[in-house]
């Protein structure tokens, strides 16, 4: 397994977030992790990435235990993740904002920066090849002379994404990719999984839009109030009675209802 | 040595009050506007120069000065927020830093040209003979700023808790966005209390300044002073302003005695021990 | 590297370094008055202190408001070694900048793990620290007395004669290339991934952590670098005017930087370089509106945060520079 999530609770003052959830990544593999809102799943990334540290539980990465680590040493591991609330570097080129994603490969000390050693320069001569590549890849190369801020929301999302694929991940988690992406842009990134998938990259989402999950999906996770209710192919977990009642039934009920 | 102390514990009180005048204005403006506000010891100074003017220049009474320049100064407040202030409120905390250095010197500098450069004393009628209050020597000049300044918090109390304007206010400090909701308007809380914040550094500037003196310079020192009682209590705090203002007042006044020599640098220690470990002030219970 | 032939791509300023160095070594020699030269003395010490804290604020996005703090730092530490050990500035310097740098290890190891607020007000409460142990640590420092007398060193190069860096012309020199080191190495660091690691922890601190680029790590070099520069420039000063007192830790000294690099262009190269030099030369020159030159800079300093939030720096590259080359487009095809 690429990643482990053991038994993973979280506690905020006296209400219970998580309440000991695992489950497994395999390597390769596209696994979705769903929920209502409120289910924990944005708190379930954040403790996997650093962000947070739960109150108990354990996260493995490729063989070491990674629960406890700042963010950027979980990165060098090759565990990155984007945020559901879009992130990018604003005032920066779009050129630059993916510059920086490859700082998880190769950071200089100071003193060879100053001295001038030749593993600097040749890191600063392929990065711009890199970054064109990876730009080429998500399909914003003619915006990268144009700042981040400048984007429009879907861009900022796709950039996003090319930050994270500069740091070279072996797991990428992409807390609600699609939200606020209109359905040219969420196919575009159904098809962008689906050829990360091809380059060995293994992917966790979170996830609202079924049409992107059962679309790409090899595994899914459901989690609600905190627990993990059910997990197993799209097929399996569509069908699955436990889900319909407290996820997909609860919605239809809303709907009706509302 | 002992029976000095009730002494050393009344100056402190009294320098500790003016402290928490400055100090509330500061905390209130950071608590709802987001703002470290460096230019704020410069309203204690203008309150105190344009008592000065008031009363040596054209001749009013004290007692007339003293409101007079305070209401100067809350008008003072209330455009600068409209026309700076306002402008900040979605920038960075180094762009609000770097401006509210630049008003300082603007207001300080201004008041350089307008004032002059030399400490000057504020004319009134108050005796200069000694009071004797069992153990405590004091000033009538003392009794009245202690006096306006205890009545002037008290009624600060009364307006935050009971009043419809003090509890919008209270609201807009807590919750920005659920008071926008119920429709406090916001825009107008933050220019009434920018103007009180500014007022009640005026009030304090023009008492102190009946009792030791007035000059240009001194807004610098009292917006340090300020920014250490607004952390010591939490920044955002009113309360905490208040009882932080007399603890820094008092300990300073105590400090003289054991050693004078690094009695400042106390204040700035428990600041960096405070914003490092505990952000919330000295009094929250974490 | 790029920036050996442009110093400052995102200005598109071209500076060509053998015409500029060529002016550098002239200007003693063009009959300029003692004074003119004092002011450019002056000048590339604050080209030090302005560009070592641009490093900081500009590119890390810190708003450090200790940066006197370390250049009183290394102004005492070169004057005590003369004093004490009668150490000339030869120890001095070098060793002014390296107990500056200890002195960020120290402190940053602390007041790097916060942000905003809580950054600048520690930083501000820090340099009145240092302030009070100047007044007050009378045995060592004398208090408000300050210690005179700091003599500017003498080196003799054998076959080729005395310099004694007493005399103006030779300082500068002294000065120049100790600006001109310390604007190589900002250059050098925020054209390197270094550099692109403290626009990250500027721009989106949890967004550069997720990929790897630890926020504590950059925040402390720029603050050691930063502070060692400043502690040069310190020693520098010292060695110059022969003096230091506790007023190096004065606000004043602070707001001065600050105003150098914001009105100059925080997050470039030449801004705080032009910074320096303006605001060392103008208020000389303004002498007529002396009394109003304080107001005027802090109408300035709050005119740029509000409108030109990148400096002057920036009015040249996009309003003056682009009419300029119109202007000349037009001129040729005339």
């Amino acid at each position: 397994m690429l990643l482990d999530v053991d038994n993973i609770f979280m506690n905020f003052g006296g209400i219970a977030a998580l309440k000991g959830i695992s489950f497994s990544v395999p390597e390769g593999q596209v696994v979705s992790v769903i929920g209502p809102n409120g289910a924990g799943k944005t708190t379930l990334f954040n403790i996997v990435t650093g962000f947070q540290k739960p109150t108990a539980g354990q996260v493995r990465f490729a063989g070491s235990v990674v629960t406890g680590l700042l963010p950027h040493r979980i990165a060098k591991h090759g565990l990155i993740r984007t945020f559901q609330k879009t992130e990018v570097f604003p005032a920066l080129t779009v050129m630059e904002c993916v510059r920086i994603g490859l700082l998880n490969n190769f950071q200089p000390s100071l003193f060879s920066v100053l001295t001038g050693k030749a593993e600097v320069a040749a890191f600063v001569k392929n990065s711009v090849l890199e970054v064109a590549d990876i730009l080429e890849m998500v399909g914003l190369h003619s915006k990268s002379e144009y700042l981040a801020q400048e984007l429009s929301y879907g861009e900022q999302r796709l950039l996003e994404i090319a930050v994270g694929l500069a740091a070279r991940p072996r797991l990428l988690l992409l807390d609600e990719p699609s939200s606020g992406l209109n359905a040219e842009e969420s196919s575009r990134f159904s098809t962008l999984v689906r050829r990360l998938q091809k380059q060995k990259i293994t992917i966790v989402l979170v996830e609202h839009n079924m049409n992107v999950v059962m679309g790409v999906s090899d595994q899914i996770v459901v989690v609600h109030h905190g627990e993990k209710i059910a997990e197993g192919t799209p097929e399996a977990v569509s069908q699955n009675r436990d889900v319909i009642k407290a996820y997909l039934g609860r919605e239809w009920v809303t709907d009706a209802v509302g | 040595m002992l029976d000095l102390l009730p002494q050393f514990v009344f100056n402190g009180l009294l320098i500790g009050m003016s402290y928490a005048l400055v100090a509330i204005g500061m905390t209130m403006i950071f608590g709802i506007m987001n703002i470290a506000n460096f230019a704020h010891g410069e309203f204690y100074m203008l309150g105190g120069c344009i008592t000065y003017f008031i009363a040596a220049k054209l001749n009013a009474p004290y007692l007339v000065a003293v409101p007079v320049s305070v209401a100067v100064v809350t008008g003072l407040g209330f455009l600068l927020e409209r026309v700076v202030f306002r402008q900040l409120r979605l920038k960075s905390a180094m762009s609000s830093v770097l401006a509210t250095i630049g008003l300082g010197l603007i207001l300080q500098n201004g008041a350089l040209i307008f004032f002059g450069p030399q400490p000057q004393a504020i004319p009134t009628s108050f005796s200069a003979f000694p009071l004797q209050l069992g153990p405590i020597f004091t000033t009538e000049a003392r009794l009245f700023a202690v006096a306006v300044t205890a009545a002037t918090l008290v009624l600060m109390y009364v307006f935050l808790n009971h009043t419809l304007y003090g509890t919008a206010m209270r609201a807009t400090f807590q919750q920005t966005e659920a008071a926008a909701l119920v429709a406090i308007p916001i825009d107008r809380m933050r220019g009434i209390t920018f103007a009180l914040g500014a007022g009640l550094a005026a009030l304090g500037g023009a008492l102190l300044g009946a009792i030791f003196f007035v000059q240009p310079a001194m807004g610098a020192t009292e917006s340090l002073k300020a920014f250490i009682v607004v952390i010591l209590g939490g920044l955002g705090s009113i309360p905490g302003s208040i009882v932080g203002g007399i603890f820094l007042g008092v300990a300073e006044s105590l400090g003289t005695v054991v050693s004078s020599a690094y009695k400042d640098a106390i204040g700035f220690v428990l600041v960096i021990i405070i914003m490092l470990y505990r952000p919330d002030g000295l009094f929250k219970k974490s | 590297m790029a920036f050996s032939r442009n110093l400052d791509p995102r200005t598109g300023l071209f500076l060509r370094w053998p015409v500029l160095a060529a002016v550098l070594v002239a200007l003693p020699f063009i009959g300029l008055t003692g004074y003119e030269l004092h002011l450019l003395i002056v000048s590339a010490i604050f080209v030090i202190l302005s560009s070592s804290l641009s490093l900081i604020m500009g590119y890390g996005g810190l708003l450090s408001l200790a940066h006197a703090a370390f250049f009183g730092i290394g102004a005492y530490t070169s004057a005590l070694l003369f004093m004490n050990f009668k150490f000339s500035m030869w120890v001095g310097l070098p060793a002014a900048g390296i107990v500056s740098a200890i002195a960020a290890i120290c402190v940053g190891s602390l007041f790097l793990k916060v942000r905003g607020h809580r950054f600048v007000i520690t930083s501000l409460a820090f340099v009145e620290i240092m302030r009070l142990i100047a007044v007050n640590a009378v045995d060592l420092t004398r208090g408000q007395m300050g210690l005179p007398g700091i003599a500017a060193p003498v080196i003799t190069i054998p076959g080729v004669g005395t310099i004694d860096f007493a005399s103006k012309t030779a300082f500068y020199f002294l000065a120049v290339g100790g600006a001109a080191i310390c604007v190589w190495t900002v250059a050098r660091i925020v054209h390197s991934p270094i550099g692109w690691g403290l626009l990250a922890l500027r721009e989106n601190e949890n967004l550069g952590e997720s990929v790897g680029v630890s926020a504590f790590r950059h925040a402390m070099i720029a603050f050691v670098v930063g502070a060692f520069f400043a502690g040069i420039a310190g020693s520098l000063y010292a060695h110059y005017t022969g003096f230091v007192s506790p007023d190096l830790f004065f606000f004043s000294y602070t707001v001065t930087m600050l105003v150098m690099v914001v009105i100059g262009g925080k997050a470039t190269i030449l801004g705080p370089i032009v910074g320096a030099i303006a605001f060392t030369f103008l208020p000389e020159y303004l002498r007529v509106v002396a009394q109003y030159r304080l107001v005027l800079v802090g109408v300035v300093l709050l005119a740029t945060v509000l409108a030109f939030p990148n400096g002057i720096v920036e009015l040249w590259s996009r309003w003056l520079r682009p009419a300029f080359l119109r202007l000349r487009s037009r001129d040729h095809a005339a």
